[in-house]
């Protein structure tokens, strides 16, 4: 008995911000595309706001006793199992429970290498890529997803087109945040976001109710590829998506440098092939890597494109840093009005210390400082609270400071994203001993920060406090949470892009330098973190991708 | 239109199902059920649990704790845990005894304070990582007070009470003008 054997055009693994864009324009362009998604596909109607469900169990992220990383700390020697490392698992990936800031690279962040020269251990590299030519891919995602937010007024970044929505109306803090940009002779500035501010095609305008990161929008405003991108790809005829499907090899072909499919488990756990003419991999760049080391063979004994020995390595993250500014409500409602306390976005971000040349910093390269509100979870809150007493604060004493955080305080913080430098100590390969229920090694992730990025991060951490403590009226309390800490959830670098094969893992199109048909186009291609969150630059890339492989299958079709 | 109505209406058909589902099972523990875990321990057990969680928050127990905790302990991964929460109950009541000749339950705050303190501290049992069971305790109590009463915790919306939260999926309209001109921008 024979089954029927798939054969499309492209295969796509993975359904986020690098196989979305790839796979909606290739479908509109008459490619027969199949999408491998891991995850469930969910409905609008699957998102709540049920905190316990959405954001403390596995809706989006799976226990570490069902599907784990491991990860070993600087100074570890034993790895342990951990959730840290996902995503997310469904279809439109991490861009469905995102919270959206919006930012793009800036032309010094593809120029690293050049600019900051030799940094000891550091491991930078330019893009092979002029900023000129990502513009374009930035402006048509935009426009595709639906960003809103207010050109030229922040004066760090190059000129632009205006937005294709205006920005979200912002909570009437943001006051206090412009003036005390403004005395302290920075440039605060609305932050762009991937979320509807007026209707956008289909979608409705934002509802103003705050629940955008870590929850899934049920009022489809926030423009997660699930929203905007799938949508259209599916409408095409042309594009299938296969949810609850892991990818669990990429199959080579025996004779020459190529790739001819994927193998992959079905939901019923059942091995599955499918067979393309172009294999994608995005499945985030943790999960990539590992794709890449599992699919080893007789040719490639070091793993699938891996004749550099550098898959997997240069992992980068954001360099994270946050601080709290605790502000009375009684005296903020003195100060502003009792109107639009009720509003969810603080709105404001500042890039001064983006790219530095004159300053007393630890290094030039700094990054993006975004000011919010306090999350609404009110579990996370109460939690938190009890960690910032050390859980030593129980019964009616932490009752009533609950009672207080609820009812007296609103908490501004602003949260730092910054340069991670990628070095040595910082890689993902398979774990030697722990293995996923279809029994295959599970990612093993390396962290460790640069001494240097912990400083700079530290440094901006201060900047940013500076401007909190000059709020008028005057915060309660400014306290630091985290700095010199890093955000595994934004992930890079593990395939990088570049002109040498010796030194990268795909070419300046993402094509792997060693197989003439693979293409990655998550956030692995990325040399450098850059200063912002990376998922609008790894969609715009997805987009740049895309149009190289439709000239690509045109070129086949033609010969 | 139609299908936000229809989406609205499968919604609360949802809520209702699970309503019911929640009425069968969240009864308050008794001795003859077998599926919840706070039923199977002893009732010394149960009582020295129930004062710790309300000790740590007063009123945690009559919003719904334990069926909250019976809820999740049948569920992995949590329902490794059942053995810890048994052992945890088993030491309250050990150092209680040890220490004032009596039940955890029955020792008044600053008694039961001080031996929930050494709990955190590890101090009550050499291999009975006490500052693990203390925080998993803590946190179980805040997702009971403060989550959706769907599982069996913050009953009659006890916590969003006392935190002044007002659950909505939608922002209700009215409450803010967009276009109002004191807006910044």
């Amino acid at each position: 008995m024979t089954t029927p054997v798939d054969i499309v055009d492209i295969v796509v693994v993975g359904s986020g911000a690098g196989g979305a864009p790839l796979a909606m324009t290739l479908a509109e362009a008459g490619a027969k595309v199949l999408v491998l998604e891991k995850g469930p596909y969910f409905a609008i109607r699957d998102f709540t706001h049920d905190e316990i469900a959405i954001c403390r169990r596995n809706f989006f992220i799976p226990y570490d006793t069902e599907d784990p990383h491991t990860i070993l700390r600087q100074g570890q020697t034993q790895a342990t199992r951990t959730r840290e490392g996902w995503t997310s698992q469904c279809v439109g990936g991490a861009t469905v429970h995102m919270s959206g800031f919006f930012y793009r690279l800036h032309p010094e962040d593809l120029r690293l290498k050049t600019l900051l020269g030799n940094i000891p251990d550091a491991n930078l590299a330019d893009w092979p890529l002029d900023y000129a030519e990502l513009v374009p891919f930035y402006d048509l995602m935009e426009a595709t997803i639906g960003v809103s937010g207010q050109a030229g007024i922040n004066p760090f970044e190059p000129q632009r087109r205006p937005f294709p929505l205006p920005a979200l109306c912002p909570h009437p803090t943001a006051l206090l945040v412009d003036k005390a940009a403004a005395q302290l002779n920075l440039h605060s500035f609305p932050t762009p976001r991937a979320i509807t501010s007026q209707s956008y095609g289909t979608r409705p305008p934002c509802n103003y109710c705050g629940y955008c990161g870590e929850y899934g929008c049920e009022n489809g405003s926030k423009s997660s590829v699930l929203a905007t991108l799938i949508p259209r790809a599916e409408a095409t005829g042309n594009c299938d998506i296969r949810s609850r499907c892991m990818a669990t090899q990429v199959l080579l072909d025996p004779k020459q440098n190529r790739v001819v499919g994927v193998e992959y488990k079905d939901q019923n756990n059942t091995t599955q092939a499918v067979y393309a003419k172009i294999v994608v991999l995005a499945a985030s760049a943790i999960e990539s890597a590992r794709l890449l080391l599992l699919s080893h063979s007789p040719r490639f004994p070091q793993g699938l494109a891996n004749a550099s020995g550098l898959v997997g390595k240069n992992l980068t993250f954001s360099s994270f840093g946050k601080a709290t500014a605790i502000m009375d409500r009684q005296a903020l409602v003195a100060a502003l009005g009792p109107d639009h306390m009720d509003l969810p976005f603080l709105q404001r971000s500042i890039q001064d210390y983006y790219w530095q040349k004159k300053t007393n910093a630890p290094m030039p390269k700094g990054g993006t400082l975004n000011f919010l509100l306090h999350h609404p979870n009110v579990i996370n809150a109460a939690v938190r609270i009890a960690m910032d007493h050390k859980w030593d604060l129980w019964g009616e004493a932490y009752q009533q400071r609950l009672q207080k955080y609820f009812r007296d305080e609103l908490w501004i913080e602003f949260e730092v994203f910054g340069e991670f430098l990628p070095w040595q100590n910082c890689f993902v390969d398979l774990d030697p001993e722990v293995k996923d229920h279809f029994g295959l090694p599970v990612a093993r992730i390396h962290v460790d920060n640069h001494p240097l990025e912990v400083e700079m991060n530290r440094f901006l951490v201060r900047k940013g406090m500076d401007i909190l403590k000059a709020f008028n009226p005057a915060p309660l309390e400014v306290k630091p949470w985290t700095w010199g800490s890093s955000t595994l959830h934004l992930q890079h670098g593990t395939c990088r892009f570049g002109t040498n094969p010796q030194t990268s893992v795909l070419d300046k199109n993402c094509q792997a330098h060693d197989i003439d048909n693979l293409y990655i186009t998550d956030g692995s291609f990325m040399p450098t973190s850059g200063g912002v969150p990376a998922t609008p630059t790894i969609l715009a890339n997805s987009f740049r991708v895309a149009h190289h492989v439709i000239e690509k299958l045109r070129r086949q079709d033609a010969r | 239109m139609d299908l936000h109505r229809r989406d609205v209406l499968l919604g609360l058909l949802g809520l209702g199902v699970t309503g019911c589902f929640w009425s069968c099972t969240s009864n308050a523990p008794s001795k003859n059920s077998s599926s919840g875990f706070v039923a199977t321990l002893a009732k010394e057990r149960q009582q020295a649990l129930a004062a710790a969680a309300n000790r740590l928050f007063p009123g945690a127990v009559e919003a719904g704790f334990f069926a909250y905790l019976d809820y999740w302990l049948q569920r992995a991964p949590f329902s490794t845990f059942r053995h810890t929460f048994e052992m945890g109950a088993q030491l309250l009541n050990r150092a209680a005894q040890q220490r004032h000749q009596s039940l955890f339950s029955a020792l008044n705050s600053s008694q039961q304070a001080a031996i929930l303190l050494d709990l955190k501290q590890n101090k009550l049992h050499a291999k009975f990582n006490g500052a693990n069971f203390f925080e998993r305790l803590f946190t179980l109590i805040l997702e009971s007070m403060f989550g959706d009463p769907k599982y069996g915790g913050n009953r009659n919306q006890r916590g969003w009470t006392l935190a002044n939260y007002h659950p909505c999926w939608w922002a209700p309209h009215g409450r803010f003008n967009l276009k109002d001109p004191r807006l910044p921008y």
